[in-house]
């Protein structure tokens, strides 16, 4: 048993999993070992979706305490638990019972629950950066009076006002997030993949174990 | 009432809830940020079982070797529950391993190329003579931001030399356009959401028309509600 618990067996799978989608890519193994590659991406597919289940048993460990210790807003949490379990239910793959993902019932609680809900709390979001760019953009020093006047000037161009009053505001607009904003973004990628390969490689030499990490 | 209408009005309510946020935070705005979460992972879970079926079905159920594999992955996947044991959390270790070990392998893979070599290319590839002055302008606009940006995150090299100073301010300056911009471009995608919303209260097609009807009703019983409760909280101190 103290074998199994030893650290240097998950870091022993990772590495074997790692290069087992890193080498074939670089070196041509032939089809036969591509197919094999291929699978084994479908198969941890399999194995990672109980991480979900794993969400579900997270929520339940909050919320079934709150519920029947009767704690602050026990209602809600009574609530949350019961649209778990609804949309999981009727969300079954048993086509022949009327549920599953096209069933009525939970085409009927996708379309009337969860779209309102999900595009309305994004939406709610419009109004937060508004009040917080209001406090946060004052052209204190030069780079902050870039960031507030680009804003702008994307916001303007984005909405139909802005290029009905300035019309020109819209080639300014679209210069900015094509030319200076691209470059950015393709240098902060390009920075974000050195990063990334660094992480994958520290992974690959077992150097980088945080992810193991908890327990005894 | 139809139960398509019952449904109109869910969402109608759903939606006026989330925005009573924007008074204060009150028990309609607490019933739909449970209620999504509630509903967000059912359907999550609903998703990745019909998933689950597809897969056995269609590839894994053919042969004897592949539904021993799909098995074995199941019963991997029943590892994961050891995360909310301390005794046995070393088992919990197996297929986050195999998780992590084949996403570290796929990014080894894209990144190399998607995000390294096909940006560094792309910016290498842009030209700044034979072509037209506009264009040349641009190309060369894009290199000098790209390399005094990537320069700016250099840390490997101490930046005490003096040529350093105006190329951080550039890349600073740069920068503080293209996040400047990806901001104007994110309130608008969010107030375009926001419209959306709007259309629908308002019965504009594709949207039902009947939550046109529900929209002022509902409005008001909320507003009124919350009016007359925080009007009650007051008189009671």
């Amino acid at each position: 048993m103290s074998l199994l618990r030893r650290v240097e067996i998950p870091i022993a799978i990772t590495i074997i999993f790692a290069l087992i989608q890193v080498i074939p890519y670089f070196v041509n193994m032939g089809p036969a070992v591509e197919a094999t590659q291929d699978k084994v991406v479908r198969w941890t597919l399999i194995v990672s979706t109980g991480a979900l289940l794993v969400g579900l048993t997270s929520l339940l460990l909050i919320h079934v305490p709150r519920v029947t210790r009767r704690r602050t807003h026990w209602e809600y949490s009574l609530l949350l638990i019961a649209f778990m379990f609804l949309m999981t239910i009727i969300g079954l793959p048993f086509p022949e019972l009327n549920l599953g993902l096209t069933g009525y019932w939970f085409s009927f609680f996708y379309n009337n629950v969860l779209t309102p809900l999900s595009a309305s709390l994004y939406a709610i979001l419009a109004f937060y950066i508004t009040s917080a760019a209001y406090r946060a953009f004052k052209a204190r020093s030069l780079e902050a009076a870039l960031l507030l006047i680009s804003g702008t000037i994307l916001v303007l161009r984005n909405a139909p006002l802005g290029t009905f009053l300035i019309p020109q505001i819209a080639d300014l607009g679209d210069w900015i997030f094509n030319i200076p904003n691209m470059a950015v973004n393709r240098a902060i990628m390009i920075g974000g993949g050195l990063g990334a390969m660094v992480l994958g490689i520290r992974v690959l030499l077992g150097y980088e174990r945080g992810y193991l990490r908890g327990g005894e | 009432m139809s139960v398509e209408l019952f449904g109109v009005l869910l969402g109608v309510f759903f939606t006026l809830a989330v925005y009573t946020f924007l008074y204060r935070e009150n028990p309609y705005s607490r019933i739909a940020e449970y209620v999504f979460i509630g509903a967000a992972t059912g359907y999550g879970i609903a998703y990745d079982l019909d998933w689950l079926k597809n897969q056995w079905v269609g590839t894994w159920s053919k042969t004897m070797e592949d539904s021993i594999l799909f098995v074995l992955a199941l019963l991997l996947a029943v590892l994961w529950y050891f995360r909310f044991s301390k005794r046995y959390f070393f088992l919990y270790r197996i297929p986050l391993a195999i998780t992590v070990g084949t996403y570290i392998g796929l990014a080894l893979r894209s990144v190399v190329f998607a995000q390294v070599i096909e940006q560094v290319r792309s910016t290498a590839a842009l030209k700044v003579v034979g072509i037209d002055p506009w264009t040349a302008f641009n190309n060369l606009v894009t290199m000098i931001i790209v390399v005094c940006t990537l320069a700016y995150f250099t840390f490997t090299v101490r930046q005490e030399a003096a040529f350093w100073k105006p190329v951080n301010k550039f890349a600073r300056y740069a920068m503080m356009i293209g996040f400047g911009s990806a901001y104007g471009y994110t309130v608008l995608t969010r107030m375009s959401l926001f419209i959306g919303r709007v259309q629908f209260l308002l019965g504009i097609p594709p949207n039902p028309p009947e939550a046109k009807m529900f929209f002022p009703w509902v409005a008001l019983v909320l507003l009124g509600t919350l009016l007359g409760y925080d009007y009650y909280k007051k008189t009671k101190k």
